[in-house]
């Protein structure tokens, strides 16, 4: 449930103030159901099972050696292939296809078989629809947190034991509750998922114009006798975000009209066209910049400085309280950065400043997820030879001692650098697309513009110069 | 289509100082002890964190050689320095882990992780769930098959 924003459009007579139904939609992209190929395996009673089967036996795999394994991450087969193979990719691949990654996850398919067995299959609770996506931002902050304070990435222990609570998290949703409600409303990483895949090349539409002629029942989002409808409880009639589409196909496998598009579209456009613009969301993708900026400080020789500092301003000599009075000043620099610029804009666009702290914060997810990205990158690729060396010591081979990395330090450093270009120019093109779009002057858009890109620079800056300094290995 | 040629051209610039940048980075920081497997790790208060690499790591025999593995004389001796120490001198002294502590590099105690007491409570947690479910599922059923006659009986 989008937490409703009261605008300024009642109260302000502005000529050039556009109108709702006035705003252009976002262009429909080819129908990528008209490829024999992609129609066949959308409908094909196989996917996404087929791809379920692997994904949760390596879960599996992962699991065992997190809780049973090696106590050393560098050695730990589940801890490579969790944070330093899957984990840096999976960004990407939002980018990509979006929220495929959630039509594969093992959590989907436990949730899944858990309801067919034991089901109750009771309405979601009001509360998680009002709050669910701050608790998901509650959640992401909480985890990040435990990682810095009682170890979970460098801990296969601890990642194990995350797993676990994880697995419970899902057992007890799917138990009592309809459809996938941990992956709509609880589930971090669907927040982050549901976040980045806007920014997604593809997205799953319905023809409304067939839809208009439907008799189905809404086939789609309740199934059919032999088809389970959508299990993200979307409407794909109603639907205009990718955000919480997994491209699961069950819509286009229950849709007896074969209204069911998947169309390609520019990368960020979705963000381009938003009409409801949810707080949440927004401070979800500025908490994320918060958490990518701590992780990167943590990493850097700079860091023991910054605790020694802390320690003598405040005089606390506990570390998960020094701990924490970093993170809550990193986590809230972006988010008070964006308030200040949505603060600033307001008096010049005459909107108010939550609305423009809900609209601007989406402008910053490219940014987002150019310094996830470029951050993984150095996990991926500086550490990334432990997945190899600790897969093929589960069939016996000697592990490696000695080198870690796949690509040199320039290498990395340049393609980090370049991610994060592109991340800037994606964010300084949304915040220019969005504000022509709202608004019809010059003067407006130019209000408007000008803090949010004040805002990029700033925050693109601080990134840069993180990213330029030395870093230290995680494992 | 200009303003396409303007967007690419900013996008590349963009990329190009981002090269650019990344070779001063490089020419400022030659031995970047970020992603080199020789990299030294640093003293970091994160736990676990940039702790993990092995310092010789990268050396070579030759410029190991002369380096043993032997305990040094002085080590005996620092372990006798405490020898005659009362427990009161050494209160205060303990070699606990603080909380949320870990070495990341060094092997933990098996001991460490209560494997059987998380395990166990995880599959007794959710096992009394999938009870409860299934119980419920079960009574709604039995409430559905009954409510129908009752609706009928009241009319």
């Amino acid at each position: 449930m989008p937490t409703l924003i009261p605008t300024r459009y009642d109260n302000d007579v502005e000529s050039d103030l556009d109108s709702e139904p006035l705003l252009p939609s976002q262009p429909v992209g080819r129908d990528l159901m008209k490829v024999p190929l992609v129609a066949r395996i959308m409908r094909s009673r196989w996917y996404p099972g087929i791809l379920q089967v692997p994904v949760a036996a390596i879960f599996g795999l992962v699991a065992y050696q997190l809780l049973a394994g090696p106590a050393t991450a560098q050695r730990n087969a589940g801890t490579a292939l969790m944070w330093v193979l899957w984990w840096p990719i999976l960004p990407i691949t939002f980018v990509v296809v979006g929220r495929l990654w959630c039509a594969v996850c093992p959590f989907g398919a436990l949730s899944d078989f858990v309801q067919k067995i034991v089901g109750v299959n009771r309405p979601v609770p009001r509360f998680l629809k009002l709050y669910g996506l701050w608790i998901i931002d509650a959640q992401f902050l909480a985890i990040t947190w435990s990682d810095h304070v009682w170890g979970i990435v460098e801990s296969p222990w601890g990642s194990g034991v995350l797993l676990l609570l994880l697995t419970t998290g899902v057992i007890l949703s799917g138990a009592f509750f309809q459809k996938r409600t941990f992956c709509r409303y609880l589930c971090f990483l669907g927040g982050l998922c549901s976040n980045y895949s806007r920014s997604s090349v593809v997205g799953l539409r319905a023809d409304t114009s067939i839809c208009n002629t439907c008799k189905a029942k809404a086939a789609c989002f309740n199934g059919t006798a032999t088809q389970s409808g959508c299990p993200m409880f979307n409407f794909p009639r109603t639907m205009d975000t990718s955000a919480n589409c997994t491209l699961c196909s069950n819509c286009i496998k229950a849709c007896p009209n074969d209204a069911i598009q998947i169309t390609t579209r520019k990368p960020m456009s979705e963000l381009w066209f938003l009409d409801k613009p949810k707080v949440e969301e927004s401070f979800l993708a500025m908490a994320i910049m918060g958490i990518v900026l701590i992780q990167n400080i943590t990493m850097l020789t700079v860091w023991q400085d910054v605790l020694q500092w802390i320690e003598q301003t405040t005089g606390i000599t506990n570390y998960p309280l020094i701990f924490t009075v970093a993170f809550v000043v990193a986590v809230s620099i972006p988010v008070g950065l964006l308030a200040l610029a949505s603060r600033i804009a307001a008096r010049g666009n005459l909107e108010n400043t939550l609305m423009n702290f809900a609209r601007f914060g989406y402008a910053l997810i490219p940014l987002d997820i150019a310094a996830h990205v470029a951050h993984n990158l150095f996990h991926l690729l500086a550490e990334g030879s432990l997945v190899f060396s600790t897969v093929a010591s589960l069939f016996g081979a000697a592990p490696a001692a000695g080198a870690t990395a796949l690509a040199s330090p320039s290498t990395i450093l340049i393609l980090q650098l370049v991610v994060l270009a592109l991340g800037v120019a994606g964010s300084a093109y949304t915040i220019r697309r969005i504000s022509h779009r709202r608004y019809g002057s010059v003067a407006r858009r130019r209000a408007t513009t000008v803090p949010f890109m004040v805002l990029l620079g700033i925050l693109s800056v601080i990134n840069v110069y993180l990213f330029m300094l030395p870093m230290a290995h995680r494992m | 289509m200009l303003k396409r040629f303007a967007i690419l051209a900013a996008t590349l610039a963009a990329v190009a100082i981002s090269l650019v940048g990344a070779q001063e980075a490089l020419a400022a920081n030659p031995v970047h002890p970020a992603q080199g497997p020789t990299a030294q790790p640093t003293a970091s208060a994160v736990p676990g964190a940039n702790t993990s690499q092995d310092p010789m790591a990268g050396m070579s025999d030759e410029e190991m050689a002369g380096m043993n593995h032997e305990e040094p004389a002085t080590a005996a001796a620092s372990e006798d320095s405490m020898a005659g120490m009362s427990d009161e001198e050494m209160a205060g002294m303990n070699h606990e882990e603080p909380a949320g502590s870990s070495h990341a590099g060094t092997e933990a105690a098996p001991a460490a992780r209560p494997l059987a007491a998380v395990v166990g409570s995880f599959v007794a947690v959710n096992g009394a769930v999938l009870a409860a479910a299934g119980l419920m599922r079960r009574r709604d059923k039995r409430a559905a098959v009954s409510s129908p006659k009752t609706s009928r009986s009241s009319k």
